[in-house]
């Protein structure tokens, strides 16, 4: 039998095993709980959908549990304090020096060094940040990260754009922020983003004056934001634009700070005092004694927030609702369901569009634990990277350089939509890259790590129970018996069964046997599914 | 790299990725099209998608309307800056640039051909819904209807026989740089490949074939797999 159609045989016999779990056509369940105690096989596809994999002596632990227990366990406490380690000021190194420095001039009309300098100061800087970041991830040990990651991917800014750059600093900031707003207040959360100095920066929100007016965020809140496109009018933007006018940003020394560099202050005179009409309610004109930042935060920008969700609560929370279960559940654009959708969006709008209960309703939901949804979806290079090194054990000192060559650079998105995703993320140039980057990882698995990892494994002495267990963890749906006796073969290099047992004697002969097995799984297609 | 810069450079120079660099560059080569496309016929079709608004009207500039000096006041293009080509076409004065060869003059040697006042009725001026109509090449205002494909991928898809079961030897498409644009995507599946250094990326092609045959596609995950299973084989 030639490989091929070894394969084909192995692919359709599918005799599964093991009590791994199928894929199924329909999914035949809703929004109520699912209260079954958790398999292994349903806490890995939790942690894979929801944080970014695990490893298996975690995902062992926590099996047996409900899942509204472990889903509430990882989607932590409300204010998770500041990030640990924070990204302190003496992080911020001079890329030349590697001396802690703080540029604050503006490169703008300086000499053409001190302007690369800057520059170059930025790049080394987003870099670090994001090698910072995703190394948190990596090391989180709750969803904290990947779901400020799901929130920095909907309030999309970009670090290179339009031929300038995101200072770092205001992208940390924004981070921060979210991270803490992650499962709150969607209202407060919306607030928040809007008078942030990285969003006001980033959509020209600081260029947003009186009589010269910049539509730019006030379109992009209603269409990329909130409801999505087709709930407002032209006239609609038009009038979110002049309720904004006002704010402005602050990124150097030679500008006005007077909440400090990095922050967003409010220049009354720029503000348009007039009468806005915006989805048909009014806000009504200001005299100049109450033309404050407070007054016009809480009356104007608050309220044409609180507008958005009054008037269109049903589009708001179809929009985020939609937004979570292509995050969550299936990627592609046209196999939404919208029944579903519906459902979770009701969830939403009676919570007063408070984030927690919306994702906790979703992920502890049947649906979510459905087998028809399980290997649905195309991890993404974050997922790729991260959940590898999580699962491996082992870690990568530039996973920035990774996921970039695979189309996801973070923090810089293509543009304000956020990245495409699903089959975007799959392409003749990122694939090579994954495939590299597996191969890497796993050379990079010690002797003593390979050992360590094999023994993670339940039964790992028994040939057969070891492979099934491997596969289980790395591959989201059972595999046939055939493939199962393909990656035995690559384990034992077609040596019959009883060698596994002198190999584990050996270590350096169980770890070699080991990165053998590792490098035939990663080779699959469902390698990059979750 | 600003449109400008990018029409003035690649105007006077061959188009490198050198000159592009790091803006996504897509490249076309039609490719086993069997009888249509004679096999040593190197032609190849090169589309330059520049994300932005072109100011169409002040690149050809309709200097005979009355209409367009009215609704212009202030930054329309006056007939005795125009540039006059060939007669009848007045051109924006920067197309006709110091550069040894510019836009002008390749119209003039019969190397530029120009479709203009292309568009269609009531423009979407969500950034995003008009990319996607222009890439897909269909016009629809409905938000409920995804628009997933391209105009050049679905003419691929259909004109090579037996696609995607049978791909043609060499890649149909190519894209440089960055994740596979709309443009090239088509309901049967992609219809071009994406690389950013051909050098690497046949490095990396060596024994990437999963040799699995396809699963069936009656799941989410059937589907998926499968279309992870075609990478590599593109």
């Amino acid at each position: 039998m030639n490989r091929r159609n070894l394969f084909t045989s192995m692919v359709r016999a599918s005799r599964r095993d093991g009590g791994a779990l199928d894929a199924a056509p329909v999914v035949q369940a809703g929004l109520e709980p699912y209260t079954t105690p958790l398999t292994l096989d349903d806490v890995l596809h939790l942690y894979r959908r929801l944080g970014y994999a695990v490893s298996m002596p975690v995902a062992t632990s926590h099996v047996g549990k409900q899942a509204s227990v472990l889903v509430e366990e990882l989607l932590g406490p409300e204010d998770p304090g500041d990030p640990s380690p924070d990204m302190k000021f003496a992080q911020w190194l001079d890329p030349a020096t590697q001396m802690p420095v703080d540029y604050t001039e503006n490169p703008n009309g300086a000499d053409i060094q001190t302007r690369l300098a800057i520059e170059g100061w930025w790049k080394a800087n987003h870099r670090s940040l994001s090698n910072w970041w995703l190394a948190s991830m990596v090391k989180d040990q709750k969803a904290i990260e990947s779901l400020t990651m799901f929130w920095m991917s909907h309030w999309a800014t970009q670090f290179s754009f339009d031929e300038t750059y995101m200072v770092p600093q205001m992208h940390y900031r924004q981070y921060k922020m979210l991270r803490r707003r992650r499962l709150g207040s969607f209202q407060q959360m919306t607030l928040d983003v809007t008078v942030d100095n990285a969003m006001v920066f980033y959509l020209g929100g600081t260029y947003n004056e009186v009589g010269k007016p910049n539509e730019n965020y006030g379109r992009e809140l209603l269409e990329l934001f909130t409801t999505g496109i087709g709930w407002y009018t032209e006239g609609d933007v038009q009038q979110a634009a002049r309720v904004l006018t006002g704010w402005k940003t602050s990124r150097f020394n030679d500008a006005p700070a007077p909440k400090g560099i990095y922050n967003t202050w409010f220049d009354a005179n720029r503000h348009d005092t007039g009468a806005k009409e915006f989805l048909g309610v009014t806000i009504p004109a200001r005299t100049v004694d109450n033309n404050t930042e407070y007054q016009v935060l809480n009356e104007e920008v608050l309220e044409l927030i609180k507008i958005i969700l009054r008037v269109r609560p049903d589009a708001v929370a179809r929009f985020i609702s939609r937004k979570a279960y292509l995050h969550f559940i299936y990627s592609s654009k046209n196999d939404v369901d919208n029944a579903f959708i519906n459902d979770l969006a009701a969830e939403f709008r009676s919570s007063d569009f408070t984030i927690k209960p919306l994702l906790k309703k979703l992920l502890t939901s049947q649906y979510f634990f459905d087998p028809a949804i399980r290997g649905a979806q195309i991890k993404a290079p974050i997922d790729f990277v991260v959940g590898l090194q999580r699962q491996f054990g082992v870690e990568d000192l530039d996973p920035q350089f990774w996921i970039e060559s695979m189309d996801q650079s973070l923090m810089n998105p293509p543009n304000v939509a956020g990245w495409p995703g699903y089959h975007a993320w799959m392409s003749t140039n990122s694939y090579p890259r994954r495939r590299e980057f597996a191969r890497k990882l796993i050379d990079a698995m010690t002797d003593t790590r390979a050992n360590a990892f094999i023994r993670e494994f339940n039964k790992y002495d028994d040939v057969a129970a070891f492979v099934l267990g491997v596969t289980k963890f790395l591959l989201p749906v059972a595999v046939s018996q055939a493939r199962l006796d393909f990656y035995k073969n690559a384990l034992l290099e077609n040596q019959p069964d009883y060698t596994w047992g002198e190999k584990l004697q050996v270590p350096a002969a169980a770890a070699r046997a080991m990165r053998e097995l590792l490098k035939a799984i990663a080779k699959a297609p469902d390698f990059q599914l979750c | 790299m600003k449109r400008r810069t990018f029409l003035s450079t690649t105007a006077a120079a061959a188009v490198g990725t050198q000159v592009l660099g790091g803006i996504p560059l897509k490249a076309f080569s039609p490719d086993g099209l069997g009888d249509r496309v004679q096999a040593e016929d190197d032609r190849i079709l090169i589309v330059i998608q520049m994300f932005g608004g072109n100011d169409g009207l002040n690149t050809i500039v309709p200097v005979d309307d009355p209409q367009y000096y009215k609704i212009r006041p202030s930054i329309a293009v006056p007939k005795v800056k125009a540039v006059n080509v060939l007669s009848h076409i007045y051109m924006h004065p920067s197309l006709d640039s110091a550069a040894p060869y510019n836009l002008k003059r390749m119209f003039e040697d019969g190397r530029l051909a120009i479709v203009n006042g292309i568009g269609y009725e009531n423009p979407n001026l969500s950034h995003f819904r008009s990319t996607d109509i222009w890439l897909s090449g269909f016009n629809s205002q409905d938000p409920e209807k995804n628009l997933v494909d391209g105009w050049l991928g679905r003419y691929w898809s259909n004109r090579i026989s037996g696609f995607p079961a049978v791909l043609p030897p060499d890649p149909i498409a190519v894209q440089i740089g960055g994740s596979l644009s709309m443009l090239l995507r088509s309901p049967k599946g992609d219809t071009g490949i994406a690389l950013t250094d051909p050098q690497k990326f046949f490095e990396l092609g060596a024994g990437l074939s999963p040799d699995m045959d396809p699963m069936p596609e009656d799941t989410r995950y059937g589907k998926e797999f499968n279309y992870v299973r075609l990478v590599p084989e593109q």
